[in-house]
């Protein structure tokens, strides 16, 4: 795992790996849905205003070219009526039958649409016919005094007949006029309505729309496919149509307004319709919804061409960003790893220049401080060994072991032991032994540690401790003796147990002051902190002489507690490898505050009894 | 996901999807014509103004039109070999005039347009109706039976005293036989009697001649059709030696030496038959498109025929010409 310390030049371990594909589907999905949002939001928009627009000018549009178309064909029939309009002005007295005849085909001459043209007169007998396709006949004679072709046009000057199909197929109409005068009678054309083909093919509707026109049945009378017209198609079911139709009765223009409809080939378009005057057709505006509102389908793609980019970049943004975030996060990760594993010394490496370079260093500094934690623990332990736990913590907190190193102080050693130990030690179970040393050690030590001194060192049932060193005191001799007095009370108490279990054991103390010299000793894994001289040499041979609950002090210690102690001189000793005799003197105990009586602890009673 | 597989696919489809739209749409459309008489072949006449037309719907020889011609030059009977070879040609539409050779083409059950020369196509049972055809025949008519009888009273008209007038007509085709009758029944009514000499071959032409040689005739009337025109030089050089007035159906027949016509506009039915063409070529089936009446019909006169048999023709009547040829 360690191995797989991530890094830009191996990104192949990270594909595929949990972390990061979470990270990379959350960026992923933020950018886009940021992109998506914006770009789709804008698009949204501009579409809904392109809509607009469009709409209100294809509307507007669509209603002109109605209403341009409904002119052109009114201006198509209106011409034939001008055309025919001559011809009724002469009465039938005036001009032979033949002059008539000749002008009347001259007229199908200039007017294509007009297929046959009669005349009637006053009484609605038919006077002469043309036509180009059958016999033209004058003076037919035929009656149509009460067809409506002549009643109507007498009546109405203009009649426009109703539509109607030749052959069940060709679109006609009839045209009939009368002159200002009466007795010029009745012109009868009949058009061919084909010819408004030229007039609405011509007719553009945007670039793929049409135009065409309906009767007021609703029929096809005109469209670009002649061939509906022809197939006389009927249009009155045809929603725009009846709409048309619904509305010319009520309000005037209303029908103008387009409508989204089908056409007649069934796609979808936008349809204006406007009426033809007099005629009482309709000529529709048809433009197919997939023109006019191309710009919108374009606009779409466009939006959606965008949108499709901005998934690709917030693809490749959230990539990036995921690959930026993961690298660093897999190197502070690998680091914890090795960390957690006790490799102290590891550094994350991450050079991203942000939070997450701060979040490495972090990391750096909390394993160099655990790192720096470790050691002072094991310094502390070590010094925990010879000193108190707070002399330790006072040496390790100010930095340096300088205290410890060697040097020539005065100090007052105290030395002690149990008398008639060896002995015991040989006879005793092993378990007793280390039992009565532990309730021993644990007595004397609480002491150390409450009269703060330094234990230098303690071999089976002997101790020996400092004071004024490492750290100074200002009283070591008192608090030497004070701790010796509670010291032995302590073990004579534990001794009245000893006893009981029938162990004698007594206990002696010596104290000593001087100059000495002090120091670290020993080797590399195993240093000692150490008095070497005379000073715990002599506190060494006091003790020895030391008699079960006796405290030989020396005489600077002596000099040192003068008043405050009760003392009993026991008179010059002469000690091994000492000199000059020493005044020897036993501490009886602690004076009271007063300093006049001195204070006996019971203890000191029970260990003066027990020496009787 | 690969990403170049994924580009090359977009672009693929962004280039490969219109070109192969535009091969689509490449694919020629494949025209055959048959006549029974001279094919209508490209460099003919009526060929180019075809190939005009379909060239407005945007139909170009050797783009995407392939333009197959065959002619029986009168021999009915090699119609049908004739029409197998288109049809073995994978014709998409064929373009029929005269009776004969539509009524083969409608054997053959390929959509077929009538440019013309069919006389009543519901009479004589090729369409169901004008507006819905039925089956695989549309077109535009010739409307030759009702103007027939037009033709004769414009011959009365150049020809004052008319009294005979011999028609010339194919008596295999059937739509001539209706216009015979048709215009029969018309001459009783304006007082003329007419001289009907069918032919069945081009051989028979002598003996037209030579009955109307024992018959003199006041005037001819030409139905244009595939034996008559195939002879009609022969007509005309007849009519003249016997200053004879004679009406024929076209006015191409008039710049050929003939005295008048009176038709449709042929143009205007080339160009109809074009436009069909083009729908049917689009998806419409021929059964659905009408079949449609011409809107345009011209009067053309040649006056140095006139000349040429001391004719003295109404100046009413010129005036009325579409086309007076000096």
């Amino acid at each position: 795992m360690t191995d797989a310390a991530p890094g830009p030049s191996s990104p192949a371990p990270l594909v595929g790996a949990p972390p990061r594909g979470r990270l990379l589907r959350k960026y992923i999905a933020l950018f886009a849905a940021v992109v998506c949002a914006a770009v789709l939001g804008n698009g949204l928009v501009e579409i809904w205003f392109l809509y607009r627009e469009q709409t209100a000018s294809l509307t507007r549009m669509q209603s002109e070219q109605a209403d341009a178309a409904a002119g052109k064909i009114s201006q198509f029939i209106g011409e034939i009526e001008n055309q025919l309009g001559w011809t009724t002005q002469i009465p039938w007295s005036v001009g032979t039958a033949e002059q008539r005849r000749f002008d009347a085909r001259r007229l199908l001459r200039q007017v294509p649409a007009i297929t046959e043209l009669s005349q009637l007169d006053a009484t609605g007998k038919e006077r002469l016919r043309v036509s180009r396709l059958g016999l033209d006949s004058v003076d037919g004679g035929a009656d149509f005094s009460t067809d409506p072709k002549f009643t109507e046009a007498v009546a109405h000057k203009v009649y426009v007949g109703p539509v109607y199909f030749r052959n069940d197929s060709e679109p006609y109409m009839t045209l009939a006029m009368t002159g200002v005068r009466r007795e010029s009678g009745v012109t009868v054309a009949e058009v061919n309505l084909k010819f408004i083909w030229d007039v609405v093919s011509r007719i553009k509707v945007g670039r793929s729309g049409q135009a065409f026109v309906v009767d007021a049945t609703g029929r096809l009378i005109a469209h670009p496919d002649i061939g509906l017209v022809l197939r006389n198609t009927d249009l009155s079911h045809f929603a725009q149509v009846q709409a048309a139709q619904a509305a010319a009765g009520r309000v005037p223009g209303e029908a103008d307004r387009p409508t989204v409809t089908e056409s007649i080939q069934g796609k979808r378009v936008i349809s204006a319709s406007a009426p033809v005057a007099r005629l009482g057709w309709r000529v529709f505006a048809e433009l197919p919804l997939s023109e006019a509102y191309a710009p919108l389908y374009a606009s779409l793609e466009r939006t959606g061409i965008i949108v499709l980019i901005g998934l690709a970049g917030a693809f490749l943004a959230g990539l990036f960003l995921a690959r930026r975030m993961v690298v660093p996060i897999r190197a502070l990760q690998a680091g914890a790893e090795r960390i957690g594993g006790g490799d102290l010394g590891y550094r994350v490496e991450v050079r991203t220049g942000d939070e997450l370079e701060t979040l490495a260093d972090q990391f750096n500094t909390m394993s160099a401080e655990l790192r720096e934690s470790k050691a002072r623990e094991e310094r502390v332990g070590r010094l925990r060994r010879f000193l108190t736990a707070q002399l330790a913590d006072v040496i390790e907190s100010s930095g340096s072991e300088a205290l410890l190193e060697s040097h020539r102080r005065e100090v007052t050693v105290v030395f002690c032991d149990l008398r008639g130990f060896t002995a015991f030690a040989e006879a005793a179970e092993p378990q007793e032994v280390m039992r009565i040393l532990g309730e021993y050690h644990a007595g004397l030590g609480a002491l150390i540690n409450k009269y703060e001194g330094t234990l230098e060192r303690f071999v089976g049932d002997g101790l020996m401790m400092l004071f004024n060193d490492p750290l100074p005191c200002p009283d070591p001799s008192l608090r030497a003796v004070r701790m010796a007095i509670e010291m032995r009370d302590c073990v004579a108490a534990l001794a009245i147990g000893w006893r009981q279990r029938g162990h004698a054991l007594g206990f002696g103390i010596g104290i000593a002051h001087g100059e000495t010299t002090l120091g670290r000793i020993g080797f590399e894994g195993r240093f000692d902190y150490s008095a070497i001289g005379t000073v715990p040499n002599l506190a060494a041979r006091l003790c020895a002489e030391a008699r079960n609950g006796q405290i030989l002090i020396d005489p600077k210690v002596e000099g040192a507690v003068a008043g405050l102690v009760e003392c009993e001189v026991l008179g010059e000793l002469v000690l091994k490898g000492i000199r000059l005799p020493v005044r020897a003197v036993n501490v009886l105990g602690l004076r009271d505050a007063a300093g006049d009586a001195p204070v006996r602890s019971v203890a000191s009673s029970a260990a003066a009894a027990a020496r009787i | 996901m690969d990403r170049r597989h994924f580009l090359a696919s977009l672009v693929a489809a962004g280039v490969v999807a219109p070109l192969a739209a535009r091969a689509q749409a490449d694919r020629a459309l494949r025209i055959g014509t048959i006549s029974p008489t001279a094919p209508i072949a490209a460099e003919s006449p009526f060929g180019k103004i075809l190939i005009e037309d379909l060239a407005q719907h945007g139909y170009v020889i050797g783009r995407n039109l392939t333009f197959d011609a065959r002619g029986a030059m009168g021999d009915i009977a090699k119609l049908k070999p004739l029409l197998s070879e288109l049809v073995a040609g994978h014709v998409d539409v064929l373009v029929a005039t005269g009776y004969p050779a539509v009524v083969a083409a409608k054997a053959t059950g390929v959509p077929t347009v009538v440019a013309w020369g069919v006389g009543d196509p519901v009479a004589t049972r090729l369409v169901e109706s004008y507006a819905h055809p039925g089956g695989s025949v549309t077109g535009i008519s010739d409307v030759a039976t009702t103007l027939t009888a037009k033709r004769l009273e414009l011959l009365k008209e150049v020809a004052p005293k008319l009294h005979r007038v011999a028609m010339l007509w194919n008596r295999n085709d059937l739509g001539m036989s209706l216009r015979y009758e048709a215009s029969a029944k018309t001459a009783e009514s304006i007082g003329v009697d007419v001289q009907a000499l069918g032919v069945r071959e081009p051989d028979d032409f002598d003996g037209v001649f030579t009955a109307m040689d024992r018959e003199p005739p006041d005037a001819i009337l030409m139905v244009a059709d595939s034996l008559t025109s195939l002879n009609r030089k022969r007509v005309f050089d007849y009519a003249a030696a016997q200053r004879l007035p004679a009406i024929y159906e076209y006015d191409f027949l008039i710049r050929d030496g003939g005295l008048m016509s009176y038709g449709p506009d042929w143009r205007e039915c080339l160009a109809r038959a074009a436009a069909m063409v083009d729908r049917i070529a689009k998806g419409a089936k021929p059964g659905d498109l009408p079949f449609e009446q011409p809107t345009r019909y011209s009067f053309v006169f040649n006056l140095k025929v006139a000349k040429g048999i001391g004719l003295q023709p109404p100046p009413e009547l010129l005036a009325l010409a579409d086309e007076v040829i000096e």
